[in-house]
């Protein structure tokens, strides 16, 4: 309960949308739509690594004031090594510029060996008690010396090796390292498909009191050489899975403070349904 | 379950369709080289393989990042085998393997299989140990320097042929003019690449390479100012400078002049003496003889004693050679370098009872 009580002093940021470098000139500019469609987003989450930083949008939403959370992209966080000195002083700047309330990111690999510039190739962890225990090392030493929480996010992926369910696993590091969570639905709705399992399978025994941010996305099905597989393309329109992972958890999560809908690449008219349903269920679950 | 191991395995599959094939001809002499235990190949093997290959543009979004540091001596290799699946080898090349098993930088690992390809254009050669030492000068900046005395960690300096960086100038303005319009190269009237000074007209050239806020600045040297700078890129004792600059012309008489001049400037560093040498072993992944070594290591309980250097790493490989190493395994006792599988196993044999007592 501790973690709770804990979790629970950080900020609401409410709704709010994705970028990543340069998004916003092919894409949704963030500080357009927080202008020109008041109520649409609250806040910002910024994804950025030390070899770009961040770029003229995300300075131009940060000079605002306006609320952010920094995902970092560079960051193995099955690697506990991986949390270096030049990495923690280099990210602690950018967040603090940007003023987030917290970092998060993919629980995997961004890169293999050392860290290098744009590798950008996002491995899912194995799925196994000691890469478990190795995550949640990693984020209590992210925490520890940022002095920022750290929430680990569920990775897409189309292989994932190991006998966890991946609600186990990061289950296990959040015990382990006491951290909260982000759960992306979407990710999620691709692992219990690629595994055969319902869409709900496995969040009995997730601790949803340690989910403190939500990601919902678009997905597309496609068949390759005739296997089904989901396309984490972050088009407009989530899946119907995603959905309903979504809207399952967001009545049970005591501690959700963001949800974010990743649909920067899109055109504004295509996504402001997607942004309306889910602040729908996001105020029946605050009671607002 | 080994999980970094597995992690490794799961990366190649997914950059090298030969090594899905591979896994599912021969899992065990496939995966047993990574370290993977049964349950972990049969994990493997049990993936439909079609997955592996969902993302056909994963290894050129990968290319495209390492192009990027090779610009010139990609252009020309692939100029010269004018085949895309050229550049897609480099993933099913044992140095992709080294990158992605031995944790060593991917894009070092790029320029080394460049090298190794026996290329014929004649100007690649130089150009490409240019675009490796500026790829090393990036990685190695800010690094602590090594005991003794020797270049800073990112300054290095290069022989070239003299019209090296015409060269590389002339195919970065091709580049430049073919960015503009990519759909260019599809034109039968397309800009050729042009034509590049020949190698060995006119004297060599010799570059200083050093950190800069953009990155790495190249800067021509005398040949002299070259000599001496190169005969101190493995770093010596200030006892031993004298005679490792002698061959490079420096008179004894001017060694502690010069040598504190290129401090000063920062081109030399001074590293602490190093602490008192701890038994390590020096080996290579996937070499049956080191790896009964290492699992000697294990059973005799002296994990905690003998420090494991994979000489895959630029660091282990260079200390390996200082200190007299020319096969593996190899066991430095703080004294003396033991090599070969049988004089490894006799001193870690001896190392274990000396442990006990």
């Amino acid at each position: 309960m501790a973690a709770a009580m804990d979790l629970s002093l950080l900020p609401r940021l409410g709704i709010g949308i994705s970028a990543e470098f340069d998004s916003a000139r092919r894409g949704i500019d963030a500080v357009r739509l927080y202008d020109e469609r008041p109520g649409t987003i609250d806040f910002l989450e910024v994804g950025a690594d030390l070899a770009r930083g961040l770029d003229e949008h995300a300075l131009r939403w940060a000079a605002r004031g306006l609320p952010a959370t920094y995902h970092f992209l560079d960051l193995n966080l099955e690697e506990p090594e991986d949390v270096d000195d030049a990495w923690v002083a280099g990210t602690v700047g950018l967040a603090r510029t940007l003023g987030a309330a917290w970092l998060c990111g993919d629980g995997g690999l961004w890169h293999f060996g050392p860290r290098d510039r744009g590798h950008q190739t996002l491995m899912p962890p194995i799925l196994c008690h000691d890469s478990a225990h190795a995550m949640a090392d990693a984020v209590a030493r992210v925490e520890s010396q940022t002095g920022l929480r750290c929430l680990p996010e569920n990775p897409p992926a189309t292989v994932y090796l190991g006998d966890l369910h991946l609600c186990d696993y990061f289950g296990l590091v959040a015990a382990r390292a006491n951290c909260g969570l982000l759960l992306d639905c979407a990710h999620l709705a691709i692992f219990q498909r690629a595994r055969g399992h319902a869409p709900l399978d496995g969040l009995d025994g997730f601790p949803l009191d340690r989910v403190v941010e939500l990601h919902v996305a678009g997905g597309t099905e496609r068949v390759t050489d005739g296997f089904s597989w989901i396309d984490d393309d972050h088009g407009p329109e989530p899946l119907d899975d995603t959905w309903r992972i979504f809207e399952h958890v967001v009545a049970r999560t005591p501690n959700l403070k963001a949800v974010v809908y990743e649909c920067e690449r899109n055109g504004v008219e295509e996504v402001l349904a997607g942004f309306a349903r889910v602040r729908a269920r996001v105020a029946e679950a605050w009671g607002a | 379950m080994s999980h970094r191991a597995l992690q490794a395995a799961l990366v190649l599959a997914q950059h090298d369709p030969a090594f899905i094939d591979a896994l599912h001809a021969d899992p065990d002499a496939t995966l047993g080289p990574l370290g993977l235990d049964a349950a972990e190949r049969r994990a493997l093997v049990a993936v439909d393989p079609r997955a592996f290959r969902l993302d056909p543009l994963r290894r050129r979004r990968t290319l495209r990042v390492l192009a990027e540091e090779y610009r010139v001596a990609t252009t020309l290799a692939l100029a010269e085998t004018g085949r895309l699946a050229f550049a897609e080898g480099f993933f099913g090349s044992r140095h992709f393997r080294r990158a992605v098993v031995g944790r060593v930088p991917l894009a070092l690992q790029f320029g080394e299989w460049l090298l190794d390809a026996g290329l014929g254009t004649p100007q690649l050669g130089d150009i490409l140990r240019l675009e490796l030492a500026v790829a090393r000068c990036r990685r190695e900046a800010g690094q602590p320097p090594a005991p003794g005395i020797g270049l800073t960690p990112g300054v290095r300096v290069i022989q070239l042929f003299g019209g090296a960086l015409e060269a590389v100038q002339r195919v970065e303005r091709w580049l430049f003019e073919i960015g503009l319009m990519p759909q260019v190269a599809l034109c039968n009237d397309a800009p050729p690449l042009p034509e590049l000074p020949a190698v060995g007209d006119g004297p060599p050239l010799y570059l200083l390479l050093q950190p800069s806020a953009n990155g790495v600045a190249l800067t021509p040297i005398d040949a002299e100012l070259h000599g001496g700078l190169a005969a101190l890129a493995r770093p010596v004792a200030r006892a031993d400078l004298a005679r490792t600059l002698a061959p490079a012309g420096v008179p004894s008489a001017r060694t502690e002049s010069v040598v504190r001049a290129l401090l000063d400037d920062g081109l030399l560093s001074e590293g602490a003496a190093a602490a008192p040498a701890a038994p390590e072993l020096f080996y290579e992944l996937a070499t049956p003889d080191c790896a009964t070594a290492r699992r000697m290591v294990l059973a005799t309980g002296l994990t905690e004693v003998v420090t494991f250097r994979n000489v895959h790493y630029d660091r282990a490989r260079s200390d390996h050679a200082a200190r007299g190493g020319s096969t593996l395994p190899a066991l430095w006792d703080g004294e003396l370098l033991h090599q070969g599988l049988a004089d490894v196993l006799a001193a870690l044999a001896r190392l274990a009872p000396a442990r006990e007592r």
